[in-house]
């Protein structure tokens, strides 16, 4: 075998390299699925993703993908390019994906816009198919989806499974509705594959998870989810509260990590292991989300590798201490 | 003409949200509907979105509140309760008519009047168009009326009724052997039901479309804005409907003892029909407040 030859097999056996390498150079794209996004306001336009294979306004298909003057993104409610944001949710969602990844500057956002109030549940439904496969198309790295609700799709979770195969992840909400969606199934967020990090909302004040989030173990984690402070159209500011701004937000936190520690990129179990074991543990999660913890955006990013805390001891042991103080306080209590 | 409610609309609205106290909300067309016991075999009705002016006065709609009226073809049509229900009916043979939109409805005429049977239901109509005797399976109420056409007493199964009708045309009293139930109007709208010395008390807001009930055993509120919110609340429970679009409505329960259950359903146009969303993907999140 050839030096060279032995490169190229070494190569097509750890993609990983390759594919960090390459992250490191370009801008992390992130396909928000959501109403859109106000593309003037000051915190925002900065960091739209430009198809820079399509002219704008030229009324031409330029890259011949299907939509025509898809500069920035597509609205898939309406079939057309325009992607303002009526309803805000879209631009809250964007401006706290910037704000909590502590890389905004080589973040750019693809504005798919999935949901429009007038349309039915099933329009809505198949625009966020349509939008999801636009990503894939596109090859965004990660699509946030702060949204969800009832009832299992298959073309979702082939959609989802594409995306997994091409290395994309999915943070996806866990949902508003105060309930265990291992019994009662939220999705995106309750289709078991590896590439999508569930998130619940966290309330700060209260100091437990959000009454109206929804919970079970196959949700990984929570954040910031009570009234979170972000970006509204028409250069304004606002504050929201839902597993939305979690999912945002760990979403940020997410593109920090691929951004800081590129060998993660398309290794979701690692990813995943990094978010969840560096979470600040809280007792009153436990049993409600995988990890029993709060988002650590600063410790993921601290922490080299998830692997190396995986035999790091000290980190469960700290974690069973709180829980056995926790546990003696209730009881003292009681 | 057409008809301006389909018979199946008509089953639909029965069959959705069965609520407590005899109140149904009607989420397709963001009305609520109540019902009143005379007696065991009479009803009145009322529903939020009908303001006809019939025997028990605007909105309220009672079994003998039908006429029929011949049009300028000779043929007739039948009006329940008004403008609640029109049913056009088109020649078949002569004296006879069907339905345009039920074959099983039919109307004969003969010298003394007309005589429509449909499924379990026989009425007959004098040659006024005024309805004398309904009987629908072993229930039976008969009409009489005097030379001006006012009614004056009504037999319900056995039990003659003697009835005192006010200027507007209103029902003000209802007099049998045993029994007597009183009513008071105020602008054409029953305000207040005696039975003995029972009341129940109705109050309207908000452009005829809203009703509060007030009885010995309980008070609930239906409440009925312009935009079709509708709020139901009893001792147990909060209902809210809400339309977020015209296709589309958020059906909100809270009651005491149980968890709050939202429900979202969208309305095919076609059919009216309501289907829970059960595909549906929405954003998850709500705004707390707004910084300029």
């Amino acid at each position: 075998m050839t030096f060279m030859s032995f490169i190229l097999v070494y190569l097509l056996l750890n993609p990983l390299p390759l594919m960090a390498k390459s992250l490191e150079n370009k801008d992390l794209v992130i396909a928000v699925i959501d109403t859109g996004i106000d593309p003037g306001h000051s915190d925002l336009k900065n960091h739209l993703w430009i198809n820079t294979k399509e002219i704008p306004n030229n009324q031409i298909d330029d890259d011949q993908n299907g939509f025509i003057d898809d500069v920035n993104g597509w609205n898939f409610s309406q079939n057309n390019s325009k992607i303002y944001d009526f309803h805000g949710h879209g631009s809250h969602i964007s401006g706290l994906i910037l704000n909590s990844s502590e890389n905004s500057n080589k973040i750019k956002l693809m504005t798919l816009k999935y949901y429009s109030e007038g349309a039915s549940g099933e329009q809505n439904l198949r625009a966020t198919l349509e939008a999801i496969d636009y990503a894939i198309k596109m090859k965004a790295d990660i699509i946030n989806f702060s949204g969800g609700g009832p009832g299992f799709n298959k073309r979702e979770f082939d959609l989802i499974q594409k995306a997994l195969q091409q290395g994309m992840y999915l943070v996806a909400a866990a949902g508003n509705d105060g309930a265990n969606i291992v019994k009662d199934g939220f999705y995106p967020a309750s289709y078991p594959l590896e590439n999508i990090i569930t998130v619940a909302a966290h309330e700060p004040l209260k100091n437990h998870l959000l009454k109206t989030s929804n919970y079970g173990p196959n949700i990984h984690l929570s954040a910031l989810g009570f009234e979170v402070r972000s970006t509204l159209p028409g250069n304004r500011f606002g504050k929201m509260s839902g597993t939305s701004q979690a999912t945002a937000i760990a979403c940020g936190a997410l593109a920090r990590l691929l951004i800081e520690k590129p060998f993660l990129k398309g290794d979701f179990k690692r990813t995943k292991n990094h978010l969840v074991l560096t979470t600040s543990f809280n007792p009153t999660h436990w049993g409600k989300t995988q990890s029993s913890g709060l988002l650590n955006s600063e410790e993921a990013s601290y922490q080299q590798d998830a692997l190396t805390l995986f035999n790091n001891q000290s980190i469960n042991k700290d974690q069973l201490k709180k829980l056995n103080d926790s546990l003696s306080t209730l009881l003292n209590q009681n | 003409m057409k008809p301006i409610y389909k018979k199946q609309n008509l089953i639909l609205f029965l069959i959705l949200f069965p609520l407590q106290l005899l109140a149904k909300i009607n989420p397709i067309e963001g009305s609520f509907q109540y019902e009143l016991e005379l007696t065991q075999d009479f009803k009145i009705h009322y529903h939020s979105r009908r303001l006809a002016n019939n025997l028990f006065g605007d909105s309220w709609c009672s079994p003998i509140d039908r006429k029929i009226i011949i049009d300028s073809s000779g043929s007739p049509t039948l009006y329940i309760c008004d403008e609640l229900f029109i049913q056009n009916y088109k020649k078949m043979n002569a004296g006879q008519y069907i339905s345009v939109d039920d074959p099983s409805d039919k109307i004969i005429k003969d010298f003394s009047g007309y005589t429509r049977s449909f499924q379990n239901t026989q009425e007959k109509y004098n040659n006024n168009g005024r309805l004398i005797e309904s009987q629908n399976g072993k229930q039976k109420i008969k009409i009489f009326y005097d030379k001006n056409n006012v009614v004056q007493k009504m037999q319900i199964g056995k039990i003659m009724y003697y009835l005192s009708v006010q200027n507007f045309g209103q029902i003000s009293e209802m007099r049998s052997k045993n029994t007597h139930l009183q009513f008071k109007y105020e602008s054409r709208k029953l305000i207040e039901y005696q039975y003995d010395t029972d009341i129940i008390r109705f109050r309207y807001a908000n452009q005829n479309l809203s009703l509060i009930v007030k009885n010995q055993w309980s008070t609930f509120i239906l409440y009925d804005s312009k935009d079709r919110a509708i709020s139901y609340k009893d001792n147990l429970c909060e209902i809210k409907v809400q339309y977020l679009t015209d296709f589309k409505i958020k059906y909100q329960k809270n009651c005491d003892d149980e968890k709050e259950k939202t429900f979202a359903f969208d309305i095919d146009p076609k059919t009216l029909s309501l289907k829970l969303s059960r595909l549906s993907r929405t954003p998850q999140s709500i705004l707390n407040k707004e910084i300029l």
